[in-house]
């Protein structure tokens, strides 16, 4: 097409349309990955009890392998449960009680761009990072009716209401004469990963940011309680193992059965699971030594080469990292 | 002026043998770090694209027991804890009776520092009827679950083994001084070692902060009875965490012993700044200030100089982790000295590359290099009686693998019980060092290599 042909074709009206449109279309395509409303972001797993999907308008029952539309309102009663595993392998494990929307999802890992936003406004929830975790890990926020919780690359439990107050109290992270409202009151505990796991550049940590201040929680075992919403949070403090045990029941209770089964259906054979033994033990890297060879170091060649006993024979060597040459 | 032309003619050949010798060795260490990158290369195109296909099975089926355990073992070669802790969550949601997941996931969570969530495990399969090796497993993990957060802690190596040194005259404990009662080391020496590092931390306060408290000790002995080296260092101080780094700042002591005598000290100090760049990238800044006390005096019959003085270090390195297995690190330090004694005052700048895989078996493998720049003041006119400064460049190319007796357990098909090699590696080792100066006399070269056994420790 020549130039004065493109430029006829522009002046048409149509024509400009139809180019504005292709060329939106384009942009949108490349530029753009965000997911549109009702676009899959995730899969159902695990669902266990009476979990409930409500999705534009209608409501179902989920079952393992579903799709996880952007929106999607998912809404476990008691002793119920339900995995959401995202597309940039991002997973929540939706304990019972809860109320979870997954406002906005992002991921683009060519180049670089994700963002996770939810929403819960009671019970138990874990969250673990995944590509967006690694890439954009200040993009992720859950948020809740007195806090919204930040993740930087970790696994975090959240429980929102009455039992957020419970726990924390019974963590003893409440003070006397605090004003509590269990209708938002939100407790957050960091599982990990500690500096052990990968040194400082991957340990968790967990900014919690209220009306009233933000806290970041930098170890793992520790949390935080907002009693109120407008309140600041309280914490970060050690949380007892017994509280934290409370809280996995919640989320990971109940299991499907007793027994084993695959998809539903009995089974009595297990799959091997075909893993390299690996070590036990925390380390090799982060806080602790490297297992890779001896530390030789010699402190003599570092300050003391300079100096050659007087009386030293010519054949000889001589100290701090010099021997092996004819004396002058 | 002649013993300027010698000086300067020796230099030359100097110069000649270094372009050599760096030749050689940087064409090896070129062909060592080409063959260890094809490798990473080809690893993390493979284990990206079975990480992919093992994750598009798990969406299109997410309850399928096999291909969770299919993803669970790609996240775990790939040494990718958390994710593999939410597949296990989904595995044992399904089939909490899947005893030996369970077992895993207490290993994974102990990895992770979540030890609430391995005490929860453990206490569960305390119901279980186990095998007597899953058992032992089960016990051996209980072992390491701290019931409080704020618990003390304590881990570290101990390693001892056997090495042979071309050139153990290079070497402070093999050094040969006439008339001193002391047995001259051969030319090329088989020797043994025995090796303590350990860190202590002592957490306090609601966020990360700790006190830590560092220590090694080094000894190392020949089979023809010559003079053996020793060292043990301390550094005791807090660490305060920054939120975006971790700041340290450390009391240090070092004492260092040739053939049972006293040979120096270190009296000083020590402040690190280890900074989060990125997920991928952490940075640290060392600068370290000590009193050296070099008693080099000991083992002459004439004072060759006061070494004492003040010694200065900045060290500045970055990591990138490449993967979860790979990563590479690079160094520079700048060091200087003021001493009693020109020949003991120097100053020194250098940098080094190392690169490194590890699995999540323990297995790993580390390969480096460095090169340093050392120039003293002056050279000691015992020496060479005229005004001549000294001047030498040091290479040094290392390569370090250890493999877990778990792992090679496995590997040779032995089964039962394996529970008491936890912790254990079999290590092997080698080095090659050139150090090249303007005064011929301190020209050297050796090559180390050894096998030990290590055991690490963590309570």
């Amino acid at each position: 097409m020549t130039r004065r042909s493109v430029t006829q074709a522009m002046h048409h009206p149509m024509a400009l349309l139809a180019f504005v449109g292709v060329v939106g279309f384009l942009l949108s395509a490349v530029v753009s990955p965000v997911f549109s409303q009702q676009a899959q972001v995730g899969t159902a797993a695990a669902v266990r009890g009476s979990v409930e999907v409500r999705s534009g308008g209608a409501a179902r029952a989920p079952s393992g392998g579903d799709a996880m539309l952007l929106g999607d309102r998912v809404l476990t009663q008691r002793q119920s449960g339900m995995q959401v595993l995202l597309l940039d392998e991002s997973v929540f494990t939706i304990g019972e009680s809860n109320d979870l929307v997954i406002d906005r999802f992002v991921y683009d890992p060519d180049r670089s761009v994700g963002e996770i936003a939810a929403r819960s406004t009671q019970g138990f929830l874990r969250f673990v990072s995944g590509g967006i975790g690694a890439i954009a890990p200040q993009n992720i926020s859950i948020e809740t009716p007195s806090a919204t919780i930040g993740s930087r690359g970790t696994t975090f439990d959240v429980v929102v209401g009455a039992e957020a107050v419970a726990l924390a109290q019974a963590a003893g992270l409440i003070p006397p004469g605090t004003v509590v409202d269990p209708a938002t009151a939100v407790f957050v505990v960091l599982r990990g990963p500690d500096t052990n796991y990968n040194g400082i550049t991957q340990r968790g940590r967990v900014v919690v940011q209220t009306a009233g201040g933000s806290v970041e929680i930098r170890r793992e075992g520790f949390g935080v309680f907002v009693p109120a919403a407008g309140a600041g949070p309280i914490g970060p403090g050690p949380i007892p193992s017994s509280v934290q045990s409370q809280i996995i029941a919640a989320i990971e209770l109940p299991s499907v059965g007793s027994g084993l089964q695959v998809n539903g259906v009995a089974i009595t054979e297990l799959p091997s699971i075909d893993v390299l033994p690996f070590d036990l033990l925390p380390g090799p890297n982060g806080n602790n030594p490297d297992v890779t060879g001896p530390g030789f170091d010699y402190p003599c060649k570092r300050s003391k080469g300079g100096a050659l006993p007087k009386q030293m024979p010519p054949t000889t060597t001589n100290p701090c990292g010099t021997g092996g040459s004819t004396y002058p | 002026m002649r013993a300027r032309i010698s000086v300067g003619v020796r230099r030359m050949r100097v110069v000649s043998t270094t372009f050599n010798r760096f030749a050689l060795v940087a064409g090896v260490a070129l062909l060592l770090v080409g063959a260890a990158l094809a490798t990473l290369i080809s690893q993390a195109q493979a284990s990206s694209a079975r990480h992919q296909a093992a994750y598009a099975a798990v969406l299109a089926d997410p309850d399928n027991l096999q291909a969770n355990v299919t993803l669970l073992e790609v996240q775990l070669d790939e040494g990718d804890f958390p994710a593999a802790s939410v597949t296990l969550q989904r595995i044992l949601l399904q089939n909490p009776n899947f005893d030996e997941a369970r077992l895993i996931r207490v290993a994974v969570f102990l990895r992770l520092g979540d030890d609430a969530g391995a005490a929860n495990d453990l206490a569960y399969l305390e119901t279980r009827p186990l095998s007597p090796e899953d058992r032992a497993q089960a016990d051996l993990l209980a072992a390491s679950v701290r019931s409080d957060p704020l618990a003390a802690t304590l881990s570290g190596v101990i390693r001892f083994g056997a090495l042979y040194d071309s050139n153990p005259g290079q070497r402070p404990g093999n050094f040969t001084l006439s008339g001193q009662n002391f047995a001259f080391p051969a030319e090329g020496a088989f020797g043994g070692f025995g090796e303590l590092q350990f860190i202590g931390e002592l957490p306090y306060g609601g966020q990360g902060h700790s006190f830590r408290v560092e220590g090694h000790g080094f000894a190392r002995a020949h089979d023809d009875g010559s003079r053996g080296h020793s060292y043990g260092r301390l550094a005791l101080g807090p660490r305060f965490d920054l939120g975006f780094a971790f700041f340290d700042v450390m009391a240090l002591a070092q004492a260092e012993f040739v053939g049972g005598h006293f040979y120096g000290s270190r009296l000083g100090g020590r402040a690190q700044l280890i900074v989060d760049v990125s997920d991928r990238v952490s940075a640290t800044l060392r600068v370290e200030a000590a009193h050296d006390r070099a008693d080099v005096n000991l083992f002459s019959t004439t004072n060759v100089g006061d070494g004492d003085g003040w010694e200065v270090s900045a060290t500045p390195s970055i990591t990138y982790r490449i993967t979860d297995t790979w990563d590479v690190t690079a160094h520079a330090l700048y060091a200087t000295k003021d001493a009693g004694s020109a020949w003991f005052s120097y100053d020194s700048f250098g940098g080094g590359l190392s690169v490194r895989y590890r699995n999540a078996s323990g297995y790993q493998v580390r390969l480096g290099g460095s090169i340093r720049d050392v120039s003293y003041d002056a050279i000691n006119p015992n020496v060479i009686p005229a005004t001549v400064a000294r001047d030498e460049m040091r290479y040094a190319l290392d390569l370090a693998v250890a493999a877990p007796f778990s792992l090679i357990l496995d590997h040779v098909g032995v089964d039962g019980d394996r529970a008491w090699a936890s912790g254990w590696s079999l290590e092997t080792f080698g080095r090659y060092e050139i150090n090249e100066s303007n005064i011929a006399v301190y020209d050297s070269d050796n090559w180390t290599v050894g096998l030990s056994v290590a055991r690490r420790f963590s309570m």
